[in-house]
Formats: C-alpha cells, structure tokens, sequence
C-alpha cells in the first residue's frame, strides 16, 4: 500500500504550500465533496488564513519561521529525531513469539554512551592522561549529559503507563500465562524495572520469560532474577521500522477503548479505534486510520507519505487531520452526526476531502 | 470491607478539596467511621475547611518518618467525631514521600475507617502518583469548562493505566441558568466526553465560600444550602442508596421581573 508512484514522485517533487480554508460550507450538499484544505500556488495569504505547515514543521517541535523555499526543506522521514516506531511501547508478535518494544532511550544518551566509550577506549591507549583532549571530551560530555535530561523523550513512569494503556486497551486475544520476550534494546534496566514490568505483565496474565538486552548490566539483572537473557540486537522488521518505502505494513492495532487526553497511539500500519477519540488525544499511523466512535482528538493516516491512507469516523468531529503531508481542519463544534472519510481527493493536486461515507464508497473506489 | 477513594481533577480549583471535606463530613453523619487524608503535600488546605487547622501537631510526614503513632497524627472532629483528619506537611513539598509510603499509610488506615478518603493535590506528577498509590477507587471533581473536562479526561486516563477502574464523577459549579441559554456546558455535554458514572451535580453557591472561610463544611450546617443537600446526596449514593438527582431547575422569574422584561420589550 505504501508503494504508490506518488509517493516517490512527492519526495522528489514537494507539494506546493498548502492553504487551510476555513469554513465548513454547505452541509446540506451532501453530493459536493467538502473540501477543507485546498492547495493553491500562489504565495499571498488570504486575510488571516495561517500559512501553510508542512509535516516538518510540526514534528520539529519548536515554532520556527516557515521556510518560504519548502524545496530544500523536504523532510525524509528516515531524518526524523526520534524514530516513531521505538518511541512508544508495542507488543508484536514475530514467528510465534510475543515480542513486548520498549522505546529506546533518547538519541543524545546514546552519543554520550558512544562517547564514553570512545573516551574509555582512549584512556587505554598509552597517552599522557589529562591531556588538553580528554579535557575538552569531558567538558562535551557534560553538556550532552546535561542536554539529555529535558530531551528524555519517555521517563519510567511514562513508560510504565503506556504500557498499562496498551494492555488494557489491546484487543489482542492473548491467551494466559502467555510467555513474553521482552525487547529492551540499548534501555537500561535494573531489577527493580524489570521486576515493575514482569509484574504489570502478570496483571494481565501474561508472563515475562526472556529478556533481550543489548546492555551487559540488563542481561546480569534479568539473569539474577530468573529470567531468560538473550543478548543481541532488535531486528529491524521487530521494531516495524521499514528500510525501504515500499516495505509492507505491520498489521493492524486494534484498540477497544476509549482514547482519552493526552493519551498518544502510534502505530506503523493501520488503527482501529473502537471507542471515542477524545480531544487531546492523537492518533498516528501509517496506514488508515477508522474510528467507530467519535473522534475529536488528532489522527495522522499515512504517516509516511502514503497518500492514500484514509482517515473515517462515525463522528468526524477532529481538532485536525492529517494525511501524509497535509494537515487539514475540521470547523468545530460539527454538527453533523454521520458518518465521513477524510482522504486526499485528487491525486494530481492534493488536497484533503471530507465526504459523507457513503458517497465515499460509491464514489470513490478505484 | 473499607473503601479507599481518592478525589481528584487533574485541573486545579475545581473544587476537590470542598468536595472532600463536604463528603467526607456527610458520610461521617450517616455514621461512617471517616478519615481525610490530605495528599496535597505542601499546600495543604483541607485543615483549614474543616475549621482543624489551630489542632494540627503531627502530620503525615511524621506518621512515616515513625516519629509519631498513627493516633497522634490523626485528629478527630469535635462537632462530628466520625471523621478524621490526617494533615498533610505544610514545610515540605510533594517528593517528601514516596507511592509506596501513602500506599503503606493508607493501607493500615483503611483497617480502622469505612472510608479513606484522599484529597490529591491538582497536576498529574508525583504528588497526583503518590496520592492515587492506595486508592480502589477514584471521584473525579471537574466544572462545566472546557478546560477542567479536558483535564478530567487526562486523569481518568491515568487512573485507568494504574488501574483504578471504578471511577465517579461529581460535576461541581454548575450554574443552570447559563446551561439553559447555552452558555455552560451541560451535565450532558460532560458525561459524552467523559463517560464516566454520574454521582453528583452541585450547583455553583455562594454558600461555598463563605463556609470555606468560616472552617465549617455546608453539609454541617441544619439547613443547608443547594450545594450542601448536593454533597450529602452524594455521600448517600456512595452508600449505595437511590437517591434522585437534584432538581436545578432556573427559578421562574418574579413578578417584576417579568413586567421589567416586559417592559424592556424582551418578555
């Protein structure tokens, strides 16, 4: 689904400067397709109507002047800080085993680790310690220690309820006493942590059987406690991280409950909300994204740059959708209670179209 | 078999400690043996709404740093000997203590209440943690704001990822007359974005403030205000008895208001 011809032709060719339309228009008109972003070329903004966001804008995080030459800006998604695959606790099961994801530790630790032992490997070699080197080393390590702190991007008991939410919220059928292999990665665990998820995991009747570590003082800890210890590397197609563009998508998330503030789902292939989207919530994905129930929070379909990715709802009542690199706004309070698909209308000049669903299946299937 | 209730909003001044002390009080005149534990560590206030303030020598701290018993820190109302009060530290802040401590603490108190009632400080980081540690269950106070229901959302959230199923909601400050020109939000519009288990609505009352600032809860007094029979209603549901919603229907207007309406050419 991923591989569409477009997609490689909107990475080489970006998308003009989208424009935000304001106003819902004519609801009445059923058979019209609402049309909520549209795209235009020229670069005068219209009274008070917002220049255009692209998606790097948003991902980046702080507010920046938007780029008037979006050309050179054209993000690569492989370029973002933080990964979104690992950024979040996943289950996933792989050859029959029930893999559980931690998110990885914030890049910048990692640089400090590498660098340590850069550092390390340097003291070995026979150099006059303290030298003005070393000295400056130690100075940057500081800083990026420093640095880490604020840019943690999931502390402990973050994580730990992420993993509650996803447990809770699964619609996964695991069977009891399932055995779970936990994929820790470079994350640094301590018996306590370990002890903390194995307990979690119990609530749920599930069982932790092996830890799969990178850190040497992960695998002592889980050994010590009577875990199974693997050490080694995450594989790539376990973290759902796709090196090529046109590799397939995981399977979809299935989510019975409902999605409440702050509360963010990410997923590398299609979600599944069964319940209500509150708003403050956010939905992200790489596929679809279908809501049975209301959805009022934010839901980003194709992530990726698939722009073919649909966003539906019983009650489309978002604070904003997105798909692939638009962003588009639903004029708030909606007030009509049927349900819609949001999807990119027209391939050529994109722009995202709200229409009632069933107009939608009729007219636009391919 | 005790309850351990922890109230809370997420969103600040919404009215969680004046839902505590009005509770807490009802319950304790259905002859509830109730205690209060104040986790809002640091800025406490709870004391000062029960009118206990003046009687407070040890507070929670000590009771875990063991330098003092249980009993010492716990001080019983006079006007109502049912309910307790365990202070909260007013010198230290809310990394005083840990979840595991107020579990502790909460646990050896529910073998001698019926109710333990937890007044969490507002915010989501350690303080609301430490607070919601010991509870079973949850009373989320939020006000017909956007803001306040937002935050609610958020709580919930969090309450149901610790694990805290069984969650109710009093939805305080309501002011009927603005609902019925669409200017607030109705107790429906919350109860759809929430969906949590409605346990009472308490109408906006000046009555607050003025027993706030006297030390003496509203379910206290012999004729109690709209807001005071709301919090007992409340205390009555917990109980598990049926008691039917109040009425806050908007007065219909006076005589002279209707002829000044009339008047005016608004009728």
């Amino acid at each position: 689904m991923n591989a569409n011809p477009l997609n490689s032709s909107i990475k080489s060719n970006p998308l003009p400067p989208s424009k935000t339309k304001l106003g819902v228009g004519d609801l009445s008109s059923a058979e019209m397709p609402e049309v909520i972003v549209e795209t235009s070329q020229d670069d005068e903004s219209k009274g008070d109507i917002p220049d255009p966001l692209t998606i790097a804008d948003v991902e980046g995080g702080e507010l920046k002047p938007i780029p008037r030459k979006v050309d050179q800006q054209k993000p690569n998604p492989n370029d973002l800080p933080i990964d979104p695959e690992i950024a979040q606790v996943r289950f996933k099961t792989l050859d029959g085993r029930l893999n559980l994801l931690l998110p990885s530790e914030p890049r910048v630790s990692h640089q400090t680790a590498a660098k340590q032992e850069a550092d390390h490997a340097a003291a070995e070699t026979p150099v006059a310690p303290k030298s003005e080197g070393d000295l400056k080393d130690e100075a940057l390590n500081l800083d990026a220690k420093l640095d880490a702190k604020p840019l943690a991007c999931l502390p402990w008991e973050e994580l730990m309820t992420q993993l509650e939410q996803r447990m809770a919220a699964s619609g996964h059928d695991w069977k009891p006493r399932t055995q779970v292999y936990l994929q820790s990665g470079d994350r640094l665990l301590d018996t306590r942590q370990l002890h903390q998820i194995a307990e979690a995991l119990e609530n749920h009747q599930l069982l932790l059987h092996c830890v799969v570590t990178n850190r040497r003082q992960t695998a002592i800890n889980g050994a010590s406690m009577g875990f199974a210890v693997e050490q080694g590397t995450i594989f790539k197609e376990l973290l759902g991280f796709n090196p090529l563009p046109d590799a397939p998508m995981d399977d979809p998330l299935y989510v019975k409950t409902t999605v409440r503030s702050g509360t963010e789902i990410r997923h590398s292939g299609s979600i599944i909300i069964f319940g209500d989207v509150n708003a403050g919530a956010e939905l992200i994905s790489e596929g679809d994204i279908i809501v049975w129930g209301k959805l009022k929070g934010l839901a980003h379909a194709g992530v990726k740059g698939n722009t073919k990715a649909v966003v539906m709802a019983l009650h489309l009542d978002a604070t904003q959708i997105r798909i692939a690199g638009l962003i588009a706004r639903v004029e708030s309070p909606s007030t009509y209670f049927s349900p819609e698909v949001a999807f990119i209308g027209n391939q050529d000049s994109p722009e995202i179209q709200i229409v009632q669903a069933v107009d939608y299946s009729s007219k636009n299937r391919d | 078999m005790s309850r351990i209730i922890v109230v809370t909003s997420g969103k600040g001044g919404v009215g969680k400690t004046t839902s505590s002390a009005n509770l807490g009080m009802a319950l304790a005149k259905l002859g509830r043996k109730v205690v209060l534990v104040d986790a809002d560590f640091g800025l406490r206030n709870l004391d000062l709404l029960l009118g206990l303030e003046n009687r407070i020598v040890y507070t929670a701290l000590e009771v875990i740093a063991r330098e003092c018993k249980l009993d010492q820190a716990l001080v019983k109302d006079k006007r109502q000997p049912n309910l307790s009060l365990l202070a909260a530290p007013q010198t230290r802040n809310k990394t005083a203590i840990t979840a595991a401590h107020m579990k502790a603490l909460v646990e050896v108190l529910s073998r001698y209440f019926d109710y333990v009632l937890i007044d969490c400080p507002a915010g989501i980081e350690s303080g609301f943690q430490n607070a919601i540690a010991g509870a079973k269950e949850a009373i989320v106070v939020t006000t017909p704001e956007i803001s306040a229901v937002r935050d609610a959302d958020r709580v919930v959230g969090l309450l149901e990822a610790n694990r805290i199923t069984d969650i109710k909601l009093i939805l305080n400050r309501v002011r009927p007359a603005m609902i019925k020109n669409n200017d607030m939000m109705s107790v429906e519009d919350v109860l759809d974005i929430l969906s949590v288990k409605l346990i009472g609505v308490v109408p906006d009352d000046e009555q607050v403030i003025v027993s706030t600032n006297k030390g003496e809860p509203l379910v206290l007094s012999d004729k109690p205000s709209l807001a005071g029979t709301a919090y007992g209603n409340v205390a009555k549901r917990l109980e598990g008895m049926d008691v039917e919603f109040l009425q806050l229907e908007v007065p219909p207007k006076g005589f002279f208001s209707r002829l000044s309406s009339w008047i005016s050419g608004n009728s």
